[in-house]
C-alpha cells in the first residue's frame, strides 16, 4: 500500500560530532583523473523522485558530471533488500565513490565496506562512526540542519513580532534526529526574535500521505498557528497547502519550495546536492575524510534559507546579519533535540 | 495452431498459464516500443540482471560471477514471496480472501527481531528455530484471529484482514520509534530495532555470508510449498479444506466443521506469512525499522503471486520466483541512464506486473490461441454453482480437469 | 431487503433487545459525559453508568439470541471507565482543544469523502454482480488525472471530468476482462491496481519530472453553506471549508439508494447481480448493464481520486491513496452493499482518523498508536454490530450466455 513510502531515515548527533570531525585529520589518497572517475549513488527506498534528499543528491551527481567531467551510475532501491547487492555492484564495477543516500543504509554500508577496503564510500545525513566496525574508507556527509531551523525560525520570529503573531508550529514526519534537529533549531531561532512566541508541532508518522500533514497542520492553524514549518518530505506539502487555503504563511525543507507559490515565507535548506559535488570534487584532489564527517553547514554553503517571499525580504538585512554570526561562530550550540 | 490430442492434460494445465504469460511479455514489449525504450534490448538486460544467465554454460569470467550474485539475490527475493503467496493460496482454496498476509508478515518480523535479539545465551541453532517459530506461531494468532471472527460473529474476512494489517503496521511502528518499548540500544535516536546478532542469521550456502549470499530461506520456502501440497492435496484437512471453498453449505451439510475450518485455515495462512518476515529477518534483514514496517510490500505482492500461480504450490513457487526475478532484474541492470531514466524504471516494473496479473486473470486468450475446446471450461475460474451447468454432461474427464486446475480460483469469496 | 417485525399491540415487558439498546445508550452516555461541552470533571459518574450498562450486557448475553448485542454492550460500558478516567486526568483545556467538534466534524469529513466516492462505485459494481478489487487503482487515476486535466485544461471542471474519464477507462478495462473475457474478477482487480500505480507514477515523472504538480492549480472549491456555518457544533470549518466534491458525494448516497432500491432500472441491476440467469430469461441485458455499472463504478472512485488530489490537497503524489480503495472496499462490505450502511462506515472511519491525528496533543509517544485507532474502531463495530454479510448472489461469478 505504501509503495513510494518516502521515509528517508537519517542520523545525526552532529553536535557531537563536529568536534569529532574537527579532529579527524583527512587521508590522501592519489588524485584521480575526472575522466577516469565514476560517482556512483544508491537512492533509498523513497526514490529519485521524492522531492527530498533522494533527489538533491542525484541533481549533485548530475552536477558533478556536468561541471567536473565524472562519469555516474545510479542504482535505486525499491526494497531494503536491495540495499547490500546494489552497494555491492557498484563497488564491483569500480565506482570511485558510492554514495548512500541515507541512515537506511547503515547496516548494510556496515557490510559492503568491510568487503570492499580499497572502495571509498560516503553515507549522506549520517556520521560515518555510527556505522557497526567504524570502516576507514566510508565518510559521512553530515548537516547542521538545527543552523536552517534557526534561521527559518528567526524570520518566522520577527514576521511575528511585526504582525502581532503569537503561535508558530511545525509538523514533522518522524520523531527522528534528522527532523528534530531542525524543529529545534526553528523553536530556538523563533524564541531569540520573538521570546514570547509560542510553539506547536506534532508529527504526523508518515512521509508521504498529505492528507495526514494537512489534517496536522489544519489542527494547528485552528489552535492559532500563523505560521507552518513543515519536515516532512511529501507528507509535508499538505501542511504547506493548509497553511495555503486557510491564509497562513508556510516554511518549506530540504529544497527549495517557494514555486509552490507567495505564501512560501522562505525554505529551510539542506543542500545534499551541493554536497555530494563537493565531495567528489575533493576526491578528485585526493582528499578523503576516512571514518570522518564533511560536516555541511552554513560555512559551507551546505545549510542555509531559501527564496524569501515579500514579507519575508523585508527581514533580509537582519537575516543576513544572524547568518554571518552563525558563520562566524556568535551564535553556537543550537539545540539538536526539541524539549 | 491447434494442440494434438495426445498432449496430455497436465500438458495443457501448463501451456495454457505459460502461453498466458507470454503473451504479457509481447504486450509489455509493445508499451516500451510505444514509449520509445528497445522492448529486446531491455528484455536481454532485464534477463542479464535476474542471474538466470547464470544457467547457461557457456558465461564464464567476470559476467559469470556478476550471473550469480544477481541469481542469489532473485532466490533471496523469492523466498518470502512464495510464503506469502502460499499465505494468500491457502485461503483462497477455502473461499477465503487473505489481504491480511502484510500484517502477519508485519508481526512476524517484531516477534522474529525481538526473539532473535533477546536470549542471546541460547544455543545458536535453537535460537534461530525459535525465532523463525515464534514468527510463524504469532502470523498464524493474528490471521486466525480473523478466521475466529468470521466463524464466531460472521465478520467478512476481508474486512478483518485489512483492518489487521493496518493495526499491526501502527502498533509494529509504535514499538520501534523513538522512545519505543522496541527501539534499540545503538540506535542514536533511530527508530529500528536491536541488530541480530551474527550467530543468529540463517546460513549463507552460496555466496559471500557479509554481501546478501543466498541463505537456507529459500528452502524453507520450497519446503512450505511442499507442506502446502501435502495439507491440500494428501490430508483430511486439504479435503475438507478444498470442500468448504466449493460450497460451504454443503459442506456443512457434509458434516463438516465450517467455522472450525475457517479459523484452522486462516491460522495456517498466518504462520506461512509469519515464517516469510522471520526469513527476511534472519536471512538479511538483521534488523527492523519503521521503514521496513511501512515500506514493505511483499504480503501484497504475495495475493498477485497467489493469483498468478493459480493458488497451488507448485504454481505460486513459479509465480514467485517469476516476480523476484522481475523485481531483481528490472532494477539493478536496467536502470543504466542510457536506456531508460532511472527515475521512470521501478514504474516501468509496476506496468510489466500489472499486465502480467492481468492477462493471467483470464485464460481465454490463450485457449482461443492454442485452440483448446473452450467447453473444457478453462476460461472459467469459478469452480462453484453453475461450473456443472457450463459444461456437457458427459464430459467428465474435462471437469474434473477444470475443477482440479481451478480449484483455484477465490470461488466464495463473495465480495 | 429487510423486514421490520412489528411487536404486539399490547403492553409487553420489555424484550431483551430494547434492555440491550437502553444499556448501550447508558454507555454512550458514559463515554459522552467527560467531553465538550458537558465536560464533567470527575469519573464518577461515568464509571457508574458504564458499570451499570456492562451489568445489563451481562444479563443480556445469557439469551442466546442476543449474544453479539451483549458483548457489544459489555464491551462499550467497560471502555467507558478507562476513557472517563483519561480524560478527567488531562486538562480541561486540552480537552477542548482535542474535542473541538467543528474541526474534527471538518477533517472526518475529508478522511470520509474519497471513501463515500469509491464506496459508492463498489456498490454499484458488485450489485450488478462483478467484483471490483480496483477501486483502489480507479482512485489512484482520478487523483492524477483530475490534477492533470485541471492543470492542462486550467480548469477544475474539466480535470473533474477528465480524472473521472480515467476511472471510467479503468473501468471499461476491467468490466472488458471480467465480463467479456471472463476473468477472475479478483485478479483480474489486482492487476489493474499494480497498472493504475505503475501508470501514474510513470506519467507523473514524464510530465511532472522533479518539482511535482505546480502550485497554483485551479482547484474544486470549498462550498459556503449559509445556515450550517452558524451551527454551533459545525460552524466556519464545516459550512465554509468543506469541498464541493464532499457535499456532492454525500448527496449521492440517498441517489444511489433511491436508484437501487426504489426505481426499476436499480431492481434490473440487483437482479443481475443476483440471478443472471434467470434475468437474461426475462430479456434483461446482463452484458450491457454490467459494463455500465463497472464503468459508473470507476468513474464514481475516480472523482473520489479527485477530490484526494485537486480537491484537498492541490498536488499529486505516488500513490497517494495509500490504501484508501480498500479502506472503501471494507466499507462497501460492512455496509451490506447498501449506500447507507457505506456511509454509516466511512464517517466512523472518518471521524476516528481525524480523532487520533488530534489525540496527540494528549502524548506524542502514544500518537503513534492512536493512529490505529479507526481500523480497532471498524473491526470492533463490524464484529459486534454487522456481523454475517451476505454479497449479491452472482458477484464474482463471470456470466456465460446459454
Amino acid at each position: 500500500m505504501k509503495i513510494f513510502m518516502r521515509l528517508s531515515v537519517a542520523a545525526a548527533l552532529v553536535a557531537a560530532l563536529t568536534a569529532l570531525s574537527i579532529g579527524a585529520a583527512g587521508s590522501s589518497a592519489s588524485t584521480t583523473a575526472a575522466s577516469k572517475f565514476t560517482l556512483g549513488i544508491v537512492a533509498d527506498t523513497g526514490g529519485l523522485n521524492d522531492h527530498g534528499f533522494n533527489h538533491l543528491a542525484y541533481e549533485g551527481q548530475l552536477e558533478a558530471k556536468a561541471k567536473l567531467g565524472v562519469k555516474i551510475q545510479t542504482l535505486q532501491a525499491t526494497s531494503s533488500a536491495d540495499y547490500v547487492p546494489y552497494l555491492t555492484k557498484e563497488a564491483e564495477d569500480g565506482d570511485n565513490l558510492v554514495v548512500a543516500v541515507g541512515f537506511d543504509f547503515i547496516t548494510a554500508l556496515g557490510q559492503v565496506a568491510k568487503e570492499f577496503p580499497k572502495t571509498k564510500f560516503a553515507i549522506i545525513d549520517t556520521p560515518a562512526d555510527a556505522i557497526a566496525g567504524k570502516p576507514k574508507n566510508v565518510e559521512g556527509l553530515t548537516f547542521e540542519s538545527q543552523q536552517s531551523g534557526y534561521l527559518v525560525g528567526y524570520l518566522s520570529g520577527l514576521v511575528s513580532k511585526a504582525k502581532g503573531y503569537t503561535t508558530i508550529s511545525s509538523v514533522g514526519g518522524q520523531d527522528i534526529p534528522s527532523v528534530e534537529s531542525y524543529i529545534a533549531g526553528y523553536q530556538a531561532g523563533g524564541k531569540a526574535a520573538d521570546p514570547s512566541l509560542k510553539f506547536l508541532n506534532a508529527y504526523s508518522d508518515d512521509f508521504a500521505d498529505q492528507a495526514k500533514c494537512e489534517t496536522i497542520a489544519d489542527n494547528q492553524i485552528g489552535e492559532g498557528s500563523k505560521i507552518v514549518f513543515q519536515v516532512a518530505g511529501g507528507c509535508g506539502l499538505g501542511a504547506l497547502q493548509a497553511a495555503k487555503q486557510k491564509g497562513a504563511y508556510g516554511i518549506g525543507v530540504d529544497a527549495d519550495q517557494s514555486y509552490l507559490g507567495s505564501y512560501i515565507l522562505t525554505s529551510a535548506l539542506k543542500k545534499v546536492d551541493v554536497a555530494v559535488e563537493a565531495a567528489t570534487a575533493s576526491l578528485l584532489k585526493g582528499k578523503f575524510d576516512a571514518g570522518g564527517d564533511i560536516v555541511n553547514s552554513v560555512a559551507t554553503g551546505g545549510t542555509g534559507y531559501g527564496v524569501l517571499d515579500a514579507e519575508g525580504k523585508k527581514f533580509a538585512g537582519q537575516l543576513a546579519k544572524v547568518l554571518a554570526e552563525i558563520k562566524s561562530g556568535k551564535i553556537k550550540n543550537i539545540p539538536v533535540t526539541v524539549k | 495452431m491447434k494442440l494434438p490430442p495426445s498432449v496430455s492434460r497436465t500438458g495443457r494445465a501448463l501451456l495454457v498459464p505459460l502461453t498466458t504469460v507470454v503473451i504479457a511479455f509481447v504486450v509489455a514489449g509493445l508499451v516500451m516500443g510505444l514509449t520509445g525504450t528497445n522492448p529486446f534490448k531491455t528484455y536481454v538486460s532485464i534477463f542479464d540482471g535476474t542471474g538466470l544467465n547464470w544457467l547457461f554454460p557457456w558465461v564464464g569470467g567476470q559476467t559469470r560471477t556478476i550471473a550469480s550474485q544477481d541469481l542469489q539475490q532473485t532466490l533471496v527475493a523469492t523466498a518470502p514471496l512464495i510464503l506469502t503467496g502460499l499465505a494468500v493460496a491457502f485461503a483462497f482454496r477455502a473461499g477465503l480472501f487473505n489481504i491480511g498476509a502484510q500484517g502477519q508478515y508485519t508481526v512476524g518480523s517484531v516477534l522474529a527481531i525481538w526473539v532473535g535479539t533477546s536470549f542471546t545465551h541460547m544455543n545458536p541453532v535453537l535460537h534461530i528455530v525459535a525465532s523463525i517459530v515464534a514468527a510463524a506461531l504469532i502470523g498464524g494468532a493474528w490471521a486466525a484471529l480473523a478466521g475466529w471472527l468470521k466463524a464466531v460473529v460472521g465478520t467478512h474476512e476481508v474486512i478483518s484482514t485489512i483492518m489487521l494489517n493496518w493495526i499491526a503496521i501502527w502498533v509494529a511502528t509504535y514499538l520501534f520509534q523513538e522512545n519505543g518499548p522496541l527501539q534499540g540500544k545503538q540506535a542514536l535516536g533511530n527508530p529500528v530495532s536491536n541488530t541480530l546478532p551474527n550467530n543468529v542469521h540463517l546460513p549463507v550456502f552460496w555466496g559471500n555470508p557479509a554481501l546478501q549470499g543466498l541463505d537456507v530461506g529459500i528452502f524453507i520456502g520450497l519446503a512450505a510449498a511442499v507442506v502446502f501440497w501435502a495439507i491440500m492435496n494428501r490430508s483430511t484437512l486439504g479435503y475438507e479444506v478444498r470442500a468448504v471453498g466449493h460450497n460451504p453449505d454443503a459442506a456443512r451439510g457434509a458434516g463438516i466443521n465450517v467455522a472450525r475450518n475457517y479459523v484452522v485455515t486462516m491460522a495456517i495462512c498466518g504462520a506461512f506469512a509469519g515464517l516469510a518476515s522471520s526469513v527476511d529477518v534472519l536471512g538479511w534483514q538483521f534488523q527492523v525499522s519503521t521503514a521496513d514496517i511501512s515500506g514493505s510490500q511483499v504480503g501484497f505482492l504475495g495475493i498477485a503471486v497467489a493469483l498468478l500461480g493459480r493458488n497451488t504450490a507448485i504454481g505460486t513457487v513459479a509465480a514467485a520466483l517469476l516476480f523476484g526475478a522481475l523485481e531483481t532484474g528490472t532494477a539493478a541492470d536496467n536502470i543504466n541512464a542510457s536506456v531508460i531514466n532511472p527515475e521512470l524504471a521501478p514504474q516501468l516494473t509496476l506496468i510489466i506486473e500489472g499486465l502480467v496479473v492481468l492477462l493471467v486473470s483470464t485464460d481465454l486468450i490463450a485457449v482461443r490461441l492454442l485452440g483448446l475446446p473452450r467447453r473444457l471450461g478453462l476460461g472459467r475460474p469459478e469452480p462453484g454453482a453453475d461450473l456443472a451447468q457450463a459444461l456437457e454432461p458427459d464430459d467428465a474427464a474435462a471437469q474434473a480437469a477444470a475443477v482440479e486446475g481451478f480449484d483455484a480460483g477465490p470461488a466464495t469469496t463473495g465480495l | 431487503m429487510t423486514t421490520v417485525t412489528k411487536q404486539p399491540p399490547r403492553v409487553a415487558a420489555p424484550t431483551t433487545k430494547q434492555i440491550g439498546i437502553v444499556a448501550v445508550v447508558l454507555a454512550a452516555i458514559a463515554w459522552v459525559l467527560t467531553l465538550p461541552p458537558i465536560m464533567a470533571r470527575t469519573p464518577v459518574p461515568s464509571i457508574v453508568l458504564g458499570v451499570t450498562a456492562a451489568v445489563i450486557g451481562v444479563a443480556v448475553l445469557r439469551d442466546s439470541n442476543h449474544r453479539r448485542l451483549g458483548g457489544v454492550t459489555v464491551a462499550i460500558g467497560l471502555i467507558a471507565i478507562p476513557l472517563a478516567i483519561a480524560m478527567t486526568n488531562q486538562t480541561s483545556a486540552n480537552v477542548r482543544e482535542v474535542f473541538t467538534w467543528s474541526a474534527v466534524v471538518a477533517s472526518g469529513l475529508t478522511f470520509a469523502t474519497p471513501l463515500i466516492w469509491a464506496a459508492l462505485g463498489g456498490i454499484i459494481s458488485e450489485r450488478s454482480g462483478v467484483v471490483n478489487v480496483g477501486l483502489e487503482g480507479m482512485m489512484l487515476v482520478g487523483c492524477y488525472f483530475g490534477i492533470f486535466g485541471a492543470d492542462v485544461c486550467s480548469s477544475w471542471v474539466l480535470g473533474m471530468l477528465i480524472g473521472m474519464a480515467s476511472g471510467g477507462l479503468l473501468g471499461l478495462l476491467h468490466a472488458y476482462f471480467s465480463i467479456h473475457l471472463r476473468a477472475n474478477q479478483v485478479v483480474s482487480g489486482v492487476a489493474i491496481n499494480l497498472l493504475a500505480t505503475g501508470i501514474t507514477g510513470y506519467l507523473f515523472v514524464a510530465h511532472y519530472g522533479d518539482n511535482g504538480t505546480p502550485g497554483t492549480l485551479p482547484q474544486v472549491p470549498n462550498v459556503t453553506l449559509p445556515v450550517i456555518d452558524h451551527i454551533t457544533f459545525l460552524d466556519d470549518a464545516v459550512g465554509r471549508q468543506t469541498n464541493l466534491l464532499t457535499w456532492v458525494g454525500l448527496l449521492l448516497v440517498p441517489v444511489v439508494w433511491w436508484y437501487l432500491f426504489r426505481t426499476r432500472a436499480g431492481l434490473r441491476l440487483r437482479a443481475i447481480g443476483e440471478q443472471p440467469r434467470a434475468a437474461s430469461t426475462v430479456g434483461l441485458k446482463v452484458v450491457a448493464t454490467r459494463y455500465g455499472a463497472v464503468v459508473t463504478s470507476g468513474m464514481l472512485a475516480a472523482l473520489g481520486g479527485v477530490y484526494l488530489s485537486d480537491g484537498f490537497d492541490g498536488s499529486f503524489n505516488f500513490d497517494m491513496t495509500d490504501g484508501r480503495g480498500f479502506i472503501a472496499l471494507a466499507a462497501v462490505i460492512f455496509g451490506k452493499w447498501n449506500p447507507f450502511g457505506a456511509l454509516a462506515a466511512t464517517i466512523l472511519f472518518g471521524f476516528s482518523t481525524a480523532l487520533a491525528y488530534r489525540l496527540q496533543t494528549f502524548s506524542q509517544t502514544l500518537g503513534t498508536l492512536f493512529q490505529a485507532l479507526p481500523y480497532v474502531l471498524t473491526l470492533i463495530a463490524v464484529a459486534g454490530l454487522i456481523g454475517r454479510s451476505r454479497p449479491p448472489a452472482a458477484s464474482g461469478i463471470p456470466y456465460v450466455k446459454e
